[in-house]
């Protein structure tokens, strides 16, 4: 250790050196001072001095190595060496850089996104021995009631120990000791929640069995870390402090673990209440510990934590024995044809691993997000081939001084690792730069995709996971432009320093390498352009399709209920301004709706849900969602009636049951017979409602959904609705009027924005134009980057023709024909990258379908706009480095030589 | 010969601490100029030793007020001398044993 401390110290100090002259030269002056005594003169005495000491330098350079790490100061000289050749070129640097940057930035934000969203673990004790209960044939978590949680609970085989959630709900609540509005998120768990889980508390103690003893009896909750900070403060004395919800008072027991926010990803909870609270906590519903034989509402999530040694496989057979046994239990009090038997016994139970946690909007959002973490990959192995051919060109204009450097007996290992330290710096500055990228690009998308979603709440978390990722592409940045650093080993011998003309042979083999990585580098552009392309066409169609109503219609929400409308109120009030407003002069019509067009939050469309018809049961693939309209909507959007009529007032009358079902549900349920007259069921206790009327298709729920079953009933509540209105000039010109004329109606009433439908469309497909966008963005950096490629590659290889050039044109070839000579090189380089990557791009753009929206994955047009593209912007880099060539005087060069 | 500038180095350092110089002329005098150790060497030596931690060195004022590099045996060294004498003797007995049989 001493030796490594007295290495450390010379090295750092550089006292070494310093100490080492100094004591030569005392020993020196000694030395001539006692040849002086003998009477030498002194310029004699001061050579035999150093005569006889011998050599002074080499034993210099022995002590320094005694004293010093001699590979540590080499690497020390290697990076300084480094930065000022990266200075010196600056161009150089910055293109190698910024290209690298840019590609680790991507593939860093997508994967932070990807991480977060998908990959990452539960913060729980053991998250791979979760699992969740989900409908056989279903890929994501299920809900049920809660007595099918309670069999399950009390199977005898011990196999699992399960536990259930129900989702989180925001409740408005007073922020403590203020009138401050503030919202707490609840969620409603079993007393063994935190146990199977896996979590521990903070402070105090987590729920438990002894919480739940009877409906509303133990008013308890344990909190989450955020919430503590964000609610009280951090305060330590938050234990037996409450939380007011609904009238009933809840004492905190406990804090949970930092960083545990329940088992959905995007939706945390911020207090965990027991579960025999739900009644107290919403005192309208329906009491939902009662339901014994689970017909009720389907509430729960239910997760177990498998025991030790059991298997998946193993735990769902005995989780589906429980089911079976309870639905024949069921069949026998309800009767075996009842509808909800005849369903269960369609169904099945199967448990996912859980360890991931519970994200409903990876069904729709999970494969978006891998598709745009391909793309990032892609853009980063466009960035790395880049920088490979950086790096050859690099090396091939210092070849003159390595191999002088190699004459002069400079050691070849050293040469090597000099340019590999070069590479080095280049990545690790590349991944620095790509992480702070990567930090806003990933902030920025998930704000986006929180915009597009409903709200989510994802935690970015630059961590070790993340940083890992980057080292990682920082390791294959550094592979790539490391293999041309290597060259100098290969350097011919001394040889070569003299033949400086000479140097076809050499100008191939690097053009070799340089072409196939280019080649590929355009292949990759080829792709990543072709799925730009697909998914700006899937915007196009979204915004351009037939959408079954009028795009330039207004939609005002309003919200009487909040204003403080009583329901009779607001029923009045709505028809006042219904009658107002269509008198304005440029108002053509005006109609009332329940939920908005184009938003899926809105609506709940399954198959599964039992709608009946006087013919009986109708459940496989009946694709179909229920809305609430009221009078005037369908005139006011342009949607007319097929058979029988709209609503009118006498579907106001609260007696009135008729329904209004479009042309897709009809067709399914009753085929070409009339549908006037006949009557439908939506669930198994519902009453049966006569179809008076049917509208053609429109894009209710979103504006993919094509043909999605819609039974329209007459709006009854009115405490948040949608005014439709149809204006006789431009939408936009009529929305202050439209404000205007509201404020002057009902001050009182509180007016969301103004928009069209036009608008309301392109905010529900958000989500594609974000991933068109970003897609779009990449390729066209890919594309700039292979431009510049191209472009060196081209433009080095006239550099190196010169000569070759100005002979062809001295012996009469036209300026012409040397244009397309050089032309026909950039044409070899594109005409390989297209039959590359275009069968490539057409077999990856099937992983897009699901994605696509009206174009298929081989659009023909795509494929063609793509290969036009690529082949004029690669005869624009082209081009000028083929009139430079052309504009060679032969004269001039052969004066200069 | 291996290691005989060390001994003597080493030995020399026995009595008292010295600077490279003085260890010059100190063997130099002993062995009355049949045995002069060249001055590179010398300090190359010092400095191996050095770096074994067999000596320690300092600055020091000289005798005649110049700042000089002190050398002292530190108790590795004086160790090391112990065993390299007892080698050397030996050897040097079976040299002189051979040469005095033939």
């Amino acid at each position: 250790l001493t030796r490594f401390l007295l290495r450390a110290r010379a090295t750092l100090s550089g006292g070494h050196d310093r100490d080492l002259r100094d004591e030569l030269q005392l020993h020196l002056r000694l030395l001539e001072e006692e040849y002086t005594a003998q009477g030498i003169p002194a310029d004699q005495a001061r050579r035999r001095a150093h005569r006889e000491f011998g050599n002074a330098t080499q034993f210099q350079e022995v002590s320094h190595d005694l004293f010093s790490f001699r590979l540590l100061e080499d690497l020390i000289d290697d990076l300084r060496y480094a930065v000022r050749e990266m200075r010196r070129s600056a161009g150089f640097t910055c293109v190698a850089v910024s290209s690298l940057a840019i590609g680790i930035g991507a593939i860093t934000a997508a994967f932070a996104v990807l991480d977060v969203f998908m990959l990452r673990g539960l913060p729980v004790r053991g998250p791979d021995r979760l699992v969740a209960f989900s409908a056989s044939g279903s890929s994501t978590w299920g809900s049920w009631p809660y007595a099918y949680f309670m069999h399950w609970r009390n199977s005898p085989d011990r196999l699992f120990e399960v536990a259930a959630a129900s989702d989180v709900r925001p409740h408005d609540v007073p922020l403590q000791g203020t009138d401050k509005p503030g919202q707490v998120r609840v969620s409603l768990v079993s007393g063994n929640y935190f146990q199977v889980m896996g979590v521990d508390v903070a402070l105090g103690r987590a729920l438990t069995d002894a919480d739940s003893p009877a409906p509303g009896a133990a008013p308890v909750a344990v909190i989450s870390d955020a919430f503590w900070e964000r609610w009280f403060g951090r305060t330590p004395d938050v234990l037996g402090k409450s939380i007011d919800l609904r009238g009933v008072s809840y004492e905190v027991v406990g804090v949970a673990q930092t960083g545990f926010t329940g088992h959905a990803i995007g939706h945390p909870s911020d207090v965990w209440l027991p579960l025999t609270m739900q009644s107290a906590l919403m005192p309208d519903g329906a009491r939902l510990l009662e339901d014994r034989w689970g017909t009720g509402a389907h509430w729960l999530r239910v997760i177990a934590r498998l025991a030790d040694g059991v298997s998946v496989d193993r735990a769902a057979v005995s989780a589906n024995l429980i089911r079976q046994r309870f639905i024949a239990d069921k069949a026998a009090a309800l009767g075996g044809s009842s509808p909800e038997v005849v369903r269960d016994r369609q169904q099945g139970v199967s448990l996912l691993t859980a360890t991931t946690g519970y994200a409903p909007e990876r069904v729709r959002y999970g494969r978006p997000v891998m598709i745009l973490f391909s793309i990032t990959a892609l853009v980063l192995l466009v960035a790395c081939a880049n920088f490979t051919n950086l790096m050859l060109a690099r090396s091939e204009g210092r070849r003159k001084e390595f191999d002088i450097r190699l004459a002069l007996g400079g050691r070849r290992s050293r040469l090597i690792r000099q340019s590999a330290t070069e590479c080095v710096v280049l990545g690790f500055a590349a991944g620095l730069l790509g992480l702070l990228l990567a930090n806003w690009a990933a902030t920025a998308t998930l704000k986006q995709f929180a915009l597009t979603i409903r709200p989510i709440e994802l935690a970015l978390a630059f961590d070790a996971r993340v940083l890992g990722f980057v080292s990682a592409c920082v390791g294959v940045v550094i592979g790539f432009g490391l293999w041309p650093s290597t060259r100098p080993a290969r350097s011919a011998s001394v040889a070569s320093v003299y033949q400086s003309t000479s140097t076809d042979a050499r100008r191939r083999t690097r053009s070799i390498a340089g072409r196939t990585m280019l080649i590929g580098q355009l292949a990759m552009c080829a792709v990543l352009l072709i799925a730009a392309g697909l998914l700006l066409r899937t915007v196009t169609n979204l915004r351009s399709q037939e959408l079954g109503f009028d795009r330039n219609v207004l939609l005002v929400s309003v919200s009487p209920g909040q204003a403080g409308y009583s329901r009779d109120a607001a029923a009045m009030l709505l028809e006042r301004i219904r009658e107002r407003l269509s008198a304005v002069p440029g108002i053509l019509a005006v109609g009332v709706s329940g939920p908005a067009l184009l938003d899926s939050s809105h609506y709940w469309i399954d198959g599964s849900q039992l709608l009946t018809t006087d013919r009986g049961l109708v459940l496989a693939g009946a694709r179909w969602t229920s809305a609430t309209v009221g009078a005037g909507f369908f005139e006011a959007v342009g949607m007319s009636p097929v058979h029988g009529r709209t609503f009118d007032s006498r579907d106001a009358r609260p007696a009135a049951d008729g329904v209004v079902i479009n042309q897709s549900l009809a067709t399914f349920l009753f085929g070409t017979d009339n549908p006037i007259g006949r009557r439908i069921r939506m669930s198994p206790r519902a009453p049966t409602q006569p179809v008076i009327g049917v509208v053609q298709d429109a894009r209710q729920t979103s504006p993919r959904d094509r043909g999605v079953g819609v039974i329209y009933a007459p709006l009854r509540g009115f405490n948040s609705v949608v005014l439709a209105i149809r204006t006789a000039g431009s939408p936009s010109d009529a929305a202050p009027l439209v404000r205007h004329q509201l404020g002057s109606i009902a001050a009182d009433l509180p007016v969301d924005n103004i928009r069209t439908i036009a608008e309301v469309l392109d905010e529900a497909i958000a989500q594609e134009r974000l991933m068109s966008a970003i897609s779009l963005v990449l390729a066209a950096l890919v594309v700039a980057v292979g431009c510049v490629g191209l472009y060196a590659l081209i433009a080095y290889d006239v550099a190196q023709r010169t000569r070759e050039l100005a002979i062809r044109l001295a012996l009469g070839a036209t300026s012409g024909q040397v244009v397309s000579l050089v032309l026909r090189d950039g044409a070899l380089l594109v005409a390989p990258a297209l039959a590359i990557g275009l069968p490539v791009g057409l077999t990856a753009s099937r992983a897009l379908s699901s994605q696509l929206y009206g174009v298929q994955p081989g659009d023909p047009w795509t494929l063609a706009s793509v290969a036009v593209l690529l082949t004029i912007v690669a005869l624009v880099a082209t081009l000028r480095p083929a009139q430079t060539a052309s504009s060679i005087d032969p004269i001039v060069l052969l004066r200069a030589e | 010969m291996q290691g005989t500038v060390d001994l003597l180095v080493l030995r020399t350092l026995a009595s008292e601490s010295m600077h490279g110089y003085g260890i010059a002329t100190r063997v130099r005098q002993c062995t009355g100029g049949d045995l002069t150790i060249e001055d590179a060497a010398l300090y190359q030596a010092l400095h191996r030793l050095e770096r074994q931690g067999l000596v320690e060195a300092e600055w020091r004022p000289s005798d005649n007020n110049r700042r000089a590099r002190y050398y002292t045996l530190t108790p590795a060294g004086r160790k090391r001398l112990r065993e390299q004498t007892g080698n050397w003797r030996r050897y040097a007995r079976a040299i002189q044993a051979i040469l005095e049989d033939a």
